[in-house]
């Protein structure tokens, strides 16, 4: 009977309160309000993250798949 | 001067002053897929230039080049299309504007559209011929736009190797008896990310450009591409 009464507030307490938004994960609905540049932001706000090939260097997404054969011979 | 050659001279005037009209007939679909079936969109930007007046386009006739088959007329806004053949050979599609449509000046802007199996000519283009009709004083007068030529050019249509890969690498070699020009390149692969011949690279957009000429090992491909030349094209 102890065992029971055990199990039942072990299953009371997993599935209870989950709205304290403490859990650590760093979803949007946990980020600050008044937020500073670290705050998630849509590309045209953003353009510096915006993904980038090496400066003067082509990216290797436009080097043709046989680019090392290629160079050998 | 008679009245006759009044209008005779007018007439002259109008087609000569049409022939330095504002805009031509071109093609607004864009470069065709070789030795396929699929849409060919004429563009007509505006009506006659008659003697300083503006007229809406009546009719519009494209004559159908040598090697396209299957062709097909779309109906448009602009009219009901007339396929003209030759036996079999369908050597001309005709679009004719009922004459209560016509508009009083020269406001209109038509797609004309028709379908047709395209030659299998990679890296060509074809020429169309098309005749564009106005109503001048209850009389048609008609400029053909032909040839390359700087005064009445006929609109120009790109014939693009088909692509295995829409949106990625394409693996291709230049077929047997064709060169692609240098100064043509830019027209066969406007729509490419860039183009490969070996350690040599093309692209017509510039910041992919300044990238080729200074990543180590690539050159920039300036050259004619030969029959035989196996490329590699990312779209």
């Amino acid at each position: 009977m102890r065992r029971l009464i055990l199990l039942a507030a072990l299953l009371v307490g997993a599935c209870g309160d989950d709205t304290g938004g403490t859990t650590g994960d760093a979803g949007v609905s946990d980020a600050p309000t008044d937020a500073g540049p670290q705050a998630l932001a849509p590309c045209l706000d953003t353009p510096t993250q915006l993904a980038r090939p090496p400066e003067g260097v082509l990216p290797c997404d436009l080097l043709p798949p046989d680019f090392a054969a290629a160079r050998r011979r | 001067m008679s009245r006759t050659y009044l209008f005779a001279g007018v007439l002259v005037a109008g087609l000569l002053s049409s022939s330095i009209a504002l805009a031509h007939v071109s093609i607004s679909s864009g470069p065709a897929t070789a030795d396929q079936s699929q849409k060919i969109t004429l563009g007509v930007g505006h009506g006659c230039e008659i003697g300083g007046e503006h007229y809406d386009t009546a009719k519009v006739r494209v004559d159908i080049p040598t090697g396209f088959t299957g062709v097909r007329a779309l109906f448009s806004d602009f009219g009901k299309p007339t396929l003209i053949r030759d036996g079999s050979t369908v050597t001309a599609v005709e679009w004719a504007k009922p004459a209560a449509d016509i508009l009083d000046g020269d406001d209109g802007y038509y797609d004309l559209t028709f379908r047709a199996r395209t030659p299998n000519a990679p890296f060509s283009q074809v020429v169309f011929t098309v005749h564009q009709t106005c109503i001048v004083n209850g009389e048609e007068v008609t400029v053909v736009w032909t040839g390359t030529g700087a005064e009445n050019p006929g609109p120009v249509l790109t014939l693009i190797p088909a692509r295995t890969n829409p949106k990625g690498w394409n693996k291709l070699t230049i077929p047997t008896g064709v060169t692609v020009p240098a100064d043509k390149m830019g027209t066969y692969f406007a729509d490419a990310l860039i183009v490969w011949r070996g350690t040599e690279a093309f692209s017509t957009n510039a910041n992919t450009a300044a990238l080729i000429a200074s990543t180590p090992g690539v050159t920039a491909l300036t050259g004619d591409l030969a029959a035989g030349d196996v490329i590699w094209v990312r779209y």
